[in-house]
């Protein structure tokens, strides 16, 4: 996977990238509870140079214009409504299909 | 004679032979042979020749015909009802009055609901119908009053006959919610209701009167009678689909597609079966199995809820892509998905793709996409600020200017894209001074200096103490006749004392200022400046702007060229300390302290601390030791600097081996014309460096002189094998591209000029050995 990708600070803070700025600031705590600076300081670098890229909501506004963008939802699961009734329009095809001379039979050799 | 006049015979029976095949009436024989063998397109193509070729007359009459019957053939091939009236209609451009096709046109038509269109064709047939091959062609009457039963009009029986009349009483039936008894009256067999069409209507008249249900035995008659019409097909899916199966709907109505059955209701269902059956695979996140589900249903084209589940898997394969490294894949998965549906999130992906593909004007393009696809009211979920609009904007101006460097030649294009990003760029953040920097950046680039200038000048209303445009603004001054660029950067130093380019750029113009070499000063002036003055200006600066080594270094001159020792020491110590760790700086200041009477000392004093410059590289040395030889300086100090060339290389700290540096020597005096102090060196060479390929090259050093390129290129693939396995990487890649540059076409212009040995300065006015001595010296050099 591409740095880029790799950088996610969403990624990083194990966040889906609709969190709203709360689950941001919980999720950072908690990651910091985790590799506390002192004993994780390269881990706790970049828990903290993704929680800065998205603590302030205009500058997360820029960060996600640079990651990869989520799928959309998906569409709601729609029972469609079925015509399933006889259509005189089709009762008109079957009577013409019946009495039509198949084109084939009217071929003719040159 | 006589085997030549058989070949000429031969040649003429083919030549007639050839002659006679292209004759329209061989050609015509020909198109009705392909329609025998149903090679329908030849037989078109082969009557259309005849037609262009034979003029009127019976030939081309015959050919319409095959054109018509070729036509013909193809509508009854083709199941799509929209072609078929298509060929129909070529078909009666040749023969217009040939009464089959009008009929076969009628049904097309309204199959295809074309009602009106049929209504022309009618009246064709009551004008001219009765007169075709001597009677009405059959059933004509009974298919009008069908269409207009369709047109929901009033119809009238008097001219059919009692089967046919019975025909359209039992379509009627279906209308008038007829009961069982009524319409099993009416599907008794005959030759127009053949029985098996009979239990067909028995069977839709039950589903007519129970529209919730479908029983085994009307599924059984549907299924028997799948065979005889697409119609059959359309409700077997019915049924189907009333028992909940929806599998066998899905085949039945692909069936009745394929066959060219075409209502709006078919199309509604079939969609909404589709979509049914992609729901559920969409909720297993089957992506694959739903994009190949929409390949093979073409139909659903343009139903939007299908094109969003289809792009929804498109978007989800191409993060899977992704998380397999496949960038490329990911890229094509969007593309679809964007084809199905565009959003401003699927265009940054792209973008991203392309960036990540380096395709550079693609993701520039991508990036002006997103930002064209956004949404305008403030209140939407997806609503940019300008903020974000600019740094897009900015975004693709990067992406272009990525382009651009790829692009040799054909650049200007890109440049002209880029400039037009940055500028939507700064339209949508007016007040981002950074941003209104790069526009100004980029006019420069194309030397647009006017449109440069009026940037910076913008940035400084808004900023009056912007430095970074002071200074840019001082450059374009730089370049005008009468502009005075040292206000602006003096200002520039006024605001950010410390801002190196500040300092760089106050200095440079001070010293330029007092440099009667150029005649523009002179000009200014009115007269030359004396030492003196340049002395008390200089002095001056070093006080506006402290410990600027170049400044110091220049004072420092003056005063050597005015004897001044102790002045031009202490002013040279300075610019040494000024930039301690600026090799080129303080190789200068070095060199000029030995010119020094007493700077030789202050040399020596200061060598420790040269020699802790990290990364210091033995050519800096050489380099130095060829200045005092250039000089004539005292001759101690150039073994003394090649002796610190050769330290370091024995320390083993940089990529120059002992070998490489003692060559570099040699090749230096040699240069220098000093061969008698580089001996020793020579000789370490020949007795300590014998795997390394240096003999060999220092032996082709002297075969240069003896204008033999053969014998250099030679003995240079010797010594670069022997390098190479000796490990000697820099020689060997030295040696290469000297090789490179002997088989090069310079090389063998000058070859052309006179060989590769020297050559008298007088016959061409410069001397080739020159060039390539200067060519030797880029190559492989540097510290």
């Amino acid at each position: 996977m591409s740095e880029k990708v790799a950088t996610n600070p969403y990624a990083i803070l194990k966040l889906e990238q609709k969190a709203t700025q709360d689950e941001i600031k919980r999720a950072y705590f908690l990651l910091v509870r985790q590799f506390p600076p002192e004993q994780e300081p390269e881990k706790f670098q970049e828990i903290r140079h993704a929680y800065e890229s998205l603590r302030d909501p205009e500058r997360r506004q820029l960060t996600d214009l640079f990651l990869l963008q989520p799928a959309p939802d998906l569409p709601n699961r729609r029972r469609p409504k079925y015509d399933l009734g006889v259509h005189l329009e089709d009762m008109i095809l079957l009577a013409i299909d019946m009495v039509a001379t198949p084109m084939e039979e009217d071929f003719r050799e040159l | 004679m006589a085997p030549r006049k058989r070949k000429n015979k031969k040649e003429k029976i083919v030549q007639r032979a050839r002659q006679e095949s292209s004759k329209p009436s061989a050609r015509l024989k020909q198109a009705i042979e392909a329609l025998k063998k149903g090679k329908l397109e030849d037989a078109n193509l082969l009557a259309d020749n005849v037609v262009k070729r034979a003029g009127d007359g019976k030939i081309t009459d015959k050919a319409r015909e095959v054109l018509a019957e070729a036509a013909f053939r193809q509508a009854a091939k083709t199941s799509d009802l929209a072609m078929r009236l298509s060929f129909l209609d070529q078909a009666l451009q040749q023969t217009p009055d040939d009464a089959r096709l009008h009929n076969h046109r009628i049904v097309t038509l309204i199959s295809l609901g074309k009602l009106a269109d049929g209504q022309e064709e009618f009246e064709w047939f009551e004008k001219y119908g009765g007169q075709q091959n001597g009677s009405q062609q059959p059933k004509i009457e009974l298919i009008r009053q069908l269409a207009l039963l369709r047109q929901d009009r009033a119809v009238d029986e008097s001219q059919l006959t009692a089967e046919e009349a019975r025909v359209l009483q039992l379509v009627q039936s279906f209308a008038n919610g007829a009961s069982k008894k009524q319409v099993s009256s009416l599907v008794t067999p005959s030759p127009l209701l053949p029985e098996s069409y009979a239990n067909l209507w028995l069977a839709l008249h039950e589903l007519d009167s129970k529209p919730k249900s479908a029983s085994d035995k009307v599924i059984s008659t549907l299924n028997d009678a799948a065979a005889l019409t697409p119609v059959a097909n359309y409700y077997q899916g019915v049924a189907a689909l009333r028992q909940q199966d929806h599998q066998s709907a899905s085949d039945a109505w692909s069936a009745a597609a394929k066959r060219g059955f075409q209502q709006p209701w078919f199309e509604e269902n079939r969609n909404g079966l589709l979509r049914e059956q992609l729901s559920e695979v969409v909720q297993e996140e089957r992506w694959q199995e739903i994009v190949e589900a929409a390949t093979e249903n073409v139909h659903a084209d343009g139903d939007k809820f299908l094109n969003e589940i289809v792009a929804t898997a498109y978007f989800q394969l191409g993060y899977s892509s992704i998380k397999a490294g496949n960038w490329s894949q990911a890229l094509a998965h969007w593309q679809q998905a964007n084809e199905l549906q565009s959003s401003r999130q699927l265009m940054q992906n792209l973008a991203f793709a392309h960036e990540q593909l380096e395709n550079w004007s693609e993701a520039a393009q991508a990036w002006r996409e997103t930002v064209r696809r956004r949404p305008r009211k403030e209140n939407h979920p997806d609503f940019l600020t300008d903020k974000q609009v600019s740094t897009i904007w900015t975004r693709a101006a990067e992406c272009y200017s990525k382009a651009e460097r790829e692009e040799e030649w054909d650049y200007y294009p890109l440049y002209e894209e880029k400039l037009t990003c940055l500028k939507n760029a700064v339209k949508y953040a007016p007040d981002e001074l950074a941003l209104r920097m790069k526009l100004a950046t980029a006019y420069l680039e194309e030397d647009r200096d006017d449109a440069a200038k009026n940037e910076l000048n913008r940035i400084l209303e808004i900023d009056a103490d912007h430095v970074p445009a002071l200074l840019r603004l001082g450059m374009i001054y730089k370049e005008q006749w009468g502009a005075e660029p040292l206000p602006l950067w003096e200002r520039a130093l006024a605001i950010e004392p410390n801002n190196v380019d500040a300092r760089n750029a106050v200095v440079a113009e001070i010293i330029d200022e007092l440099d009667d070499n150029n005649p523009s000063n002179w000009i200014r002036r009115g007269k030359p400046i004396s030492h003196k003055e340049r002395i008390k200006k200089l002095k001056a600066a070093t006080k506006q702007i402290p410990n600027h080594p170049k400044l110091l270094f220049e004072l420092g001159f003056l005063y050597r060229i005015t004897k001044k020792n102790k002045e031009a020491i202490q002013a040279f110590v300075e610019s040494w300390d000024a930039a301690s760790k600026d090799v080129e700086s303080i190789g200068l200041t070095m060199h000029e302290l030995l010119h020094v009477t007493g700077g030789d000392k202050v040399v020596e004093e200061r060598l420790p601390n040269v020699r802790a410059i990290s990364g210091l590289r033995p050519m800096f040395w050489i380099d130095q030791a060829a200045s005092v030889i250039h000089c004539k300086l005292d001759e101690k100090w150039v073994t003394n600097f090649w002796d610190e060339a050769i330290v370091i290389s024995e320390e083993k700290k940089t990529p120059d081996t002992l070998a490489y540096t003692l060559v570099s020597i040699v090749e230096s005096a040699h240069d220098e014309d000093v061969m008698h102090l580089a001996e020793k060196y020579q000789s370490r060479i020949r007795t300590d460096m014998t795997k390394s390929g240096a003999i060999e090259y220092l032996d082709v050093y002297t075969a240069m002189q003896d204008d033999d390129p053969k014998k250099i290129t030679r003995h240079l693939r010797q010594a670069v094998k022997k390098a190479n396995s000796a490990g000697e990487t820099l020689l060997a890649e030295k040696m290469e591209a000297i090789i490179r540059m002997i088989n090069s076409p310079l090389s063998s212009i000058l070859g052309r000029m006179g060989g590769m040995g020297p050559m008298d300065d007088d016959e061409f006015g410069f001397d080739p050995e020159d060039i390539l001595d200067e060519l030797f010296k880029n190559l492989g050099r540097g510290r």
